[in-house]
């Protein structure tokens, strides 16, 4: 019985995660109508730029963290404006065929320039486990949990109560009013994507230091990503934080039933949520 | 349509199946040929995935399942009852097509980004099924051992198909089969309608189509391909293993739809036999083949979503009142 | 031909229509009318299946066909077009409305196999679509992407791809709306060309002007209910009806 804990401790550290990646999926889904299957591949960068920064580099763990996601980010910009802008009206077929296109490019770029062995990402805390209140864990994992919560507040705070946040949530609600109204909509999309990007990128570094970190995790993390955002609601950041939580706990609680089976469980959340109820758990705009 | 009979007029025809009928004696029958039986394989793989993204505008990105479970299936009955190609062909095609048939009940009653989601997430159970039931699949390590067939009339021919030239000849006959079916629906009503769901489902809905009962015409009718180019691929290749449900799988396919063309069945042909050609002629290592190729895809589909039979049209055509659509 | 009996939607307690009756004849036009809102693009819907909740009957040609999918009552020959234009976008005008010839007509799938069946459902087709065009006036357009068309030739092609599926009964919603007054014309003689062929029209029009011209009879809605019924001289002067309008001059002016 005490090991319920453990797994929703396990289940809610990978939910961080996915909830970070989803929010940036969701932002780019959700504002620019793109289908950006090449999303994950901001996740994967995010982890490779940070392993090589410091283990091959030397730069200390916070600098390459730093460095990586700015470098994600602004990979995020350029393609922004060179590819995304061209996809802005595409139909869906188009943006999917293309993302994937630049995801399997980016994915073997890697494999290229990193090749196919799992890296990790060492972690800059010295101590290994640690356990609090019976549930064992490790400094990284608290790391990403500590710094999801940190993120989703300042987002919340920023979202709100900031002029670009309120610009950005009028145009998510009403794309041709808010540009009526003046928001320069292309300085938006541009930052909306850099965020979303970095956002992924985070998620790689702190979760290459707990897992491993190899180029095809980009693929994966884009399918998981989707599965959020699918069950969260297209619309709806809280609900792309919901879901990869709800994401992460399913997983692990699945584990439990069927280890070998354990990715299976986004698939049927995501079948059941389609087919019951469309517009996400969390449905409209909040 | 025109355009298709300016890239298949009687001549090139005749032109193209003389030179697939003296292949083998062109290339040998060693690797060369061997690409060209591979090239056959994705040939019904490509024609087939048309239907679905080409005709009905139904961007199914798990069609390689329909492909992994049809080799699977041959290489079960092959290794449990014997049958010959002759027989798992057809069961393979229908095994498939039930699993579309069901498959579909669930997945076409959405559109859109839902659709795609859940055709990648059903392969990918798929995967998960091939890998993990191991007392039907043995996961990882796959099943060996399938042969072709051999052709044996007492008194009259023995024919193994196990050589390469035979099989070359057995798999080219196969596949001109399959994309004259699939050719003949795809310019029938039937594949009207198709289009008709594709380019404005309601105004289909309202015109007369049964959009639904098409879309599902439109999966079983792919899967079924799908499937018997599994069977085809399982009896030479002799191996089949979890990995056939990998997604790679199905981007190669979509690459050489839209490289070729989709919507237009003579696109897809070619875009199966160039796709598998050409990386060969390139001699790259496979990992920079797929950068170069991927690549390629992007460019296609944001300047040319026509492919290459498009563009053909495009330089051959008088030009026509009004202009073209922009994203097919 | 068309009959629709007590027909009444409500959306979360407001009554969109209520208890509305009426009937229309092949080789008649028959008009609804009224001020927006008054719920007619609801009662099409209802009508043609798209509009799944409600309760009444609809019967057409004898046939009850409520329950029935959109595609089933079009291949009964019961044909709507839309308020907003719905055109099959990437197509020619005449691969438009030669899809538009077999939508709803039978040819399974099993035919393809049948040598010679493709070839001659193709001549069929090709056929029909010109006997189409001609009627509706766009030969000339034939060539053009559908997307390419201007506004009103588009509303034109609308009904053109309606023809295609042989309706009994055409109904026709605002196809006139934002046509200018000489596209109007060329509409309505269109629409009376269409009836003279037999074909029964149901129409809802806000032009008055062309409701007018080419009723045979008008019904007209308010508030989701039948408020009159009649040839267009004694809707005209029907004091409800011009209570409903607000103000009178609108109809007897038009």
């Amino acid at each position: 019985m005490d090991f319920i804990p453990q797994y929703l401790f396990n289940g809610l550290v990978v939910g961080c995660s996915y909830a970070l990646i989803a929010v940036g999926l969701t932002a780019i889904f959700g504002l620019m109508q793109i289908a950006n299957f090449a999303h994950g591949q901001f996740y994967m960068l995010g982890a490779f730029f940070a392993y090589w920064l410091t283990r091959v580099i030397g730069l200390d763990f916070w600098a390459g963290l730093v460095v990586s996601v700015v470098a994600v980010m602004l990979a995020g910009v350029v393609l922004e404006r060179t590819l995304f802008r061209f996809l802005r009206g595409a139909s869906l077929s188009s943006s999917v065929l293309a993302t994937i296109a630049l995801s399997i490019f980016l994915e073997n770029l890697a494999l290229n320039v990193w090749g196919p062995r799992p890296q990790k990402i060492l972690s800059p805390f010295d101590s290994g486990g640690i356990e609090l209140f019976g549930i064992f864990t490790t400094p990284d994992r608290l790391l990403m949990l500590l710094l999801t919560v940190v993120v989703v507040a300042v987002l919340h705070v920023g979202l709100r109560y900031t002029h670009t946040g309120k610009a950005i949530r009028a145009t998510f609600q009403q794309r041709e009013a808010a540009a009526l109204v003046g928001i320069n909509i292309d300085y938006l999309y541009t930052l909306t994507f850099a965020i979303g990007a970095g956002l992924a990128a985070l998620a790689g570094v702190l979760l290459g230091t707990i897992f491993v970190v190899q180029p095809s995790m980009g693929g994966v993390a884009t399918l998981k990503a989707f599965i959020v955002v699918t069950v969260g609601g297209t619309s709806s950041f809280a609900g792309g934080i919901a879901g990869g939580l709800l994401l992460g706990l399913a997983e692990s609680f699945g584990a439990i039933i069927a280890p070998s089976y354990k990715d299976a469980v986004g698939f049927i959340l995501v079948i059941l949520v389609l087919l019951y109820k469309p517009d996400g758990l969390f449905g409209k705009w909040s | 349509m025109k355009g298709a009979a300016r890239v298949s007029s009687p001549v090139m025809f005749g032109a193209v199946g003389l030179l697939l009928l003296v292949l083998p004696w062109l290339i040998g029958s060693g690797y060369y040929l061997h690409i060209a039986i591979t090239s056959l394989v994705f040939v019904i793989l490509a024609t087939s995935l048309d239907l679905l993204v080409g005709y009905s505008g139904l961007l199914s990105l798990g069609h390689t399942a329909f492909f992994a479970v049809g080799a699977y299936a041959a290489a079960l009955l092959y290794l449990h009852f014997g049958m010959p190609l002759w027989i798992t062909l057809f069961v393979s095609g229908a095994v498939a097509s039930l699993i579309a048939w069901l498959l579909g009940l669930l997945v076409l009653s959405v559109r859109g980004h839902r659709f795609v989601i859940m055709t990648v997430v059903f392969a990918e159970i798929g995967r998960l099924i091939a890998y993990n039931w191991t007392d039907l699949t043995h996961g990882q390590v796959g099943l060996p051992g399938i042969r072709p067939p051999v052709l044996s009339i007492p008194g009259l021919m023995h024919l193994d198909f196990a050589s390469r030239p035979a099989f070359y000849y057995l798999a080219l006959c196969v596949a001109a089969a399959c994309v004259a079916i699939i050719w003949r629906i795809a310019h029938s009503p039937v594949g009207w309608r198709m289009v008709a769901l594709r380019e404005n489902e309601r105004l289909a809905e309202a015109s007369g189509v049964e959009t639904q009962r098409i879309a599902a015409t439109a999966f079983v009718v792919s899967a079924f391909f799908a499937g018997l180019a599994g069977s085809l691929y399982a009896h030479y290749n002799g191996f089949v293993s979890p990995d056939l449900f990998y997604f790679s799988y199905t981007t190669t396919m979509l690459i050489m739809v839209y490289l070729g063309g989709k919507g237009t069945i003579i696109g897809p042909v070619i875009g199966a036999v160039l796709f598998t050609i050409l990386p060969e002629a390139l001699r790259v290592t496979a990992d920079f083949r797929l950068m170069i190729f991927s690549l390629i895809l992007l460019l296609l589909v944001v300047f040319a979503p026509e492919g290459l039979v498009g563009l053909i049209n495009r330089f051959t055509k008088r030009p026509s009142a009004g202009e073209k659509p922009a994203d097919a | 031909m068309l009959e629709v009996s007590d027909i009444g939607v409500s959306f979360g307690g407001v009554h969109a229509l209520r208890s509305v009756t009426f009937t229309a004849e092949a080789n008649q036009i028959t008009s609804v009318v009224g001020p927006n809102g008054a719920g007619k693009t609801t009662l099409f819907n209802v009508i043609t299946g798209f509009q799944k909740k409600g309760t009444g009957k609809v019967s057409f040609a004898g046939h009850d066909v409520r329950g029935l999918r959109p595609s089933g009552i079009a291949s009964a020959g019961l044909v709507r077009t839309f308020q907003k234009t719905e055109v099959f976008s990437g197509l020619t005008v005449e691969r438009a409305v030669e899809i538009g010839t077999v939508c709803g007509r039978g040819f399974p799938l099993w035919q393809t196999i049948w040598p010679g069946a493709i070839q001659r459902a193709r001549e069929t087709a090709g056929g029909e679509t010109a006997a189409i065009l001609a009627t509706c006036g766009i030969g000339h357009l034939a060539g053009k992407y559908c997307m390419a068309l201007s506004y009103g030739e588009q509303r034109i092609l609308e009904i053109a791809v309606a023809l295609a599926a042989r309706p009994l009964l055409l109904m026709l919603d605002e196809p006139a709306s934002g046509l200018n007054p000489t596209e109007a014309r060329v509409l309505g003689d269109l629409i009376v060309r269409i009836r003279s062929d037999g074909v029964g029209i149901v129409l809802i029009e806000h032009n008055m002007q062309l409701v007018m011209r080419i009723s045979d009879r008008i019904v007209v809605l308010h508030h989701g209910e039948k408020i009159a019924e009649g040839g267009p001289n004694s809707i005209a002067s029907n004091q409800r009806v011009i209570d409903a309008y607000l103000g009178g001059n609108t109809l007897a002016s038009a």
